[in-house]
């Protein structure tokens, strides 16, 4: 039998930043970004007491708990502070999955004789983590990712809850359905129209229907139903290759003005382009999305006549997919993606001026390694407008500590 | 809410196992650190940067070394 755990770091920015600042410490903390209009990206526990919540604004968060201490978050505390965790977690087991910047998956089947047990281990990755990075977790263990994950999610903060083989059916029974990995609200809301909101429910329900509404999942959602669950931790450094190269950009204020617009998004097929150049990555597609005030968020592609990493390429795409828009208002969020990802492949310049972008290319993306990024630039990123380099992204799910995921934002 | 400052500092500090700093001058005047409550490091570049949050039990202060130029610097304080 195997056995995964499943570390969560609890409350992690918000923990960093109370660990950082002794004052901050036992208060209702949020961390937001450093943008006028941004959310709050993790609350302390303090401050969830409260109801302050991921994904609120700072008015809400505000009138939801007075006292509540807004700090501009340091990405690059966080990404420092997750490969410490990670490089902790590879003292355990060679097999570490980075599932996001504040959680992993570690296959310690095999790993326990040095401990006792599972809960000696569990114990012995949360006194390292506390003594070494001086934050806490929650550990969830199980015979497959989808149960530790449940797990770590069952006791918080500092948590241990251990999920054995006899004790799954008791378990699932009537556990409501969104309380698994991967069933949001709408499938939730889904599955409750069929009659099922429970686990024990779920792994009941005959395949041929849930195959029926759901597709190649429904025969999946029966078994996670059963507290089945085949994928495995993909060590990192393993990953599969990733599909697309892309970033996106909330604009600090709704903007309608096309020549800004058009800077925001050559400043992203600067990101696309040089992340792809420096993963020796090309794509064939390019995708532009637009988010409007009120959220509706659309995206348009652009198919290329050859594989590119070329920034100006990528810009050019994005522009032709830009004038072909009819924006019906401002513009709230704007992205940049590159798709149809492959490594090493392109036809080699044919004609002198192609050369000479490439070597220019080069000789800028050799200058930014060196110095830092955009110590070269475009000239029309200069200019105000466009917020040079020095604004602060936010991690996205998808940041990996290793390979083209590794997004270094500020 | 913390000030961004940048401004270059010279700094006492233990190098040994790592790098701990131990005092600092900041316009004149002599802070005695009575804390490092985190550390954490980033890249600039192909440059290697320490990062030091540090207290000396009244304010709090962020205190960086580059490693390529090895300057001592005073980015932030609260």
């Amino acid at each position: 039998m195997r056995l995964i755990l499943h570390v969560d770091m609890n409350a992690f920015f918000a923990s960093v930043e109370q660990r950082c600042n002794p004052a901050l410490r036992g208060k209702p903390i949020a961390v937001v970004g450093s943008a006028k209009r941004t959310v709050v990206t993790t609350a302390s526990y303090e401050a969830r007491k409260f109801g302050v919540k991921t994904g609120m604004n700072r008015f809400e968060a505000a009138r939801a708990c007075p006292s509540l201490i807004f700090v501009i978050g340091n990405n690059r505390k966080y990404i420092d502070a997750s490969v410490r965790i990670l490089e902790v977690l590879k003292t355990f087991s060679p097999m570490v999955e980075a599932y996001s910047i504040d959680e992993a998956f570690i296959d310690i089947t095999g790993c326990l004789s040095p401990f006792g047990s599972a809960e000696g281990l569990a114990r012995a990755v949360k006194e390292r983590i506390r003594e070494e990075v001086g934050l806490t977790c929650s550990i969830g263990i199980a015979p497959n990712k989808l149960l530790a994950k449940l797990a770590s999610d069952m006791q918080k903060p500092d948590g241990l809850v251990i999920i054995d083989e006899a004790g799954i059916p008791r378990l699932l029974e009537d556990l409501p359905v969104n309380e698994l990995w991967g069933i949001g609200p709408r499938l939730t809301e889904h599955l409750g129209r069929m009659g099922v909101r429970t686990c024990g429910q779920l792994g009941r329900f005959p395949a041929g229907i849930l195959r029926e509404r759901f597709g190649i999942i429904g025969e999946r959602l029966r078994l996670m139903g059963q507290g089945i669950y085949s994928s495995e931790v993909v060590p990192i450094g393993q990953e599969e290759e990733a599909k697309s190269v892309g970033h996106s950009t909330t604009l600090p204020a709704d903007i309608s003005e096309k020549a800004i617009i058009k800077k925001y998004i050559l400043k992203l097929s600067e990101m696309v382009g040089a992340r792809a150049r420096e993963h020796g990555l090309k794509g064939s597609k390019v995708c532009l999305t637009v988010r409007y005030p009120d959220f509706y968020t659309f995206s348009r592609q652009k198919t290329l006549a050859s594989h590119t990493n070329d920034t100006r390429a990528i810009y050019a795409a994005a522009l032709y997919i830009l004038e072909a828009m009819r924006l019906r208002t401002a513009v709230r969020l704007l992205g940049v993606s590159l798709s149809g990802i492959a490594k090493g492949v392109g036809q080699l310049a044919l004609f002198e001026e192609d050369r000479r972008r490439e070597k220019l290319l080069e000789a800028m993306d050799a200058v930014n390694r060196s110095f830092g990024d955009y110590t070269v630039t475009w000239g029309t990123l200069m200019d105000e407008g466009a917020g040079g380099g020095d604004d602060t992204g936010v991690i996205s799910p998808a940041w990996r500590p290793v390979g083209v995921k590794r997004v270094n934002v500020k | 809410m913390a000030e961004s400052i940048k401004e270059d500092i010279k700094v006492i500090a233990v190098f040994d196992k790592g790098v701990k700093p131990v005092k600092f001058r900041w316009r004149g005047r002599l802070f005695a650190i009575t804390e490092v409550t985190h550390t954490w490091s980033s890249r600039e570049g192909s440059s290697s940067i320490l990062h030091f949050s540090v207290t000396d039990g009244a304010s709090l202060f962020e205190l960086v070394y580059n490693q390529a130029s090895m300057r001592w610097s005073i980015e932030a304080s609260e």
